[in-house]
């Protein structure tokens, strides 16, 4: 059960969010296009292109798939 | 989770998340974001999203994520967990991707060759790793190879996806 803390802090969140979705297009642009957003999807892509086979997780997925 | 958090609330296609801090600095509103990276990665991942979490910074007219805020607000514990259960419900609604995460670099992680954000992030997993990992497939990048994560090592990248 919620507590009368855990409920107002909820409602003020969500007055918060239905503010801010008024705009929800151009919250949702602003969000995506950060500079801080593209910067670390362009590192990601760097270094993770850069690793090479064998994956770990090919080994696990056919572990679980077994078991 | 089961730990403490915030109440959390997806924006839009389960792929953007708000949520906000309260603690000594008063309410600081926070923002995940699941980027979908389209490329030849995708063929070994199937697919494979970045998250990027920061917190929501008005400038003009408009709104950024900003990752490199230092906001001190006391209450770390409780944001990491949230943002790990805002990961477990995105994974949910997206059962067969995989999340890929590494925090900020500051000035003084950069410096020093360790990433004070990740070794902050790592700390949420492993003191949550009973619930975290009957759930999520952890591995990390390190030295440019990919190993199964294991508390106690510290990597540059980490990826999760659902069991």
């Amino acid at each position: 059960m919620k507590t009368f803390m855990e409920k107002q802090e909820n409602v003020d969140q969500d007055a918060w969010i239905e503010d801010l979705l008024k705009d929800k297009e151009k919250f949702i642009e602003g969000i995506k296009n950060s500079p801080a957003v593209i910067k670390k999807n362009r590192e990601a892509i760097e270094q993770l292109s850069k690793l090479k086979p064998p994956f770990p997780w090919i080994d696990d997925c056919s572990k679980q798939n077994v078991s | 989770m089961n730990k403490d958090i915030y109440h959390f609330q997806s924006i839009e296609d389960s792929s953007l998340y708000t949520f906000t801090s309260e603690g000594i600095h008063g309410k600081i509103h926070k923002v995940v974001l699941m980027s979908p990276l389209i490329d030849e990665l995708n063929a070994h991942f199937d697919p494979l999203f970045n998250l990027a979490f920061g917190d929501i910074v008005r400038l003009k007219d408009s709104w950024v994520l900003d990752d490199s805020i230092r906001t001190g607000n006391g209450d770390m514990p409780k944001v990491i967990a949230t943002v790990a259960a805002i990961a477990i419900a995105f994974l949910e609604k997206h059962p067969h991707s995989t999340l890929s995460f590494q925090g900020y670099m500051d000035p003084k992680s950069a410096f020093l060759g360790k990433n004070q954000r990740n070794i902050l992030y790592q700390r949420g997993i492993n003191s949550n790793w009973e619930e975290l990992s009957a759930k999520l497939r952890f591995w990390g990048v390190k030295a440019g190879k990919f190993e199964s994560y294991t508390r106690g090592s510290t990597y540059d990248r980490i990826l999760a996806n659902r069991k």
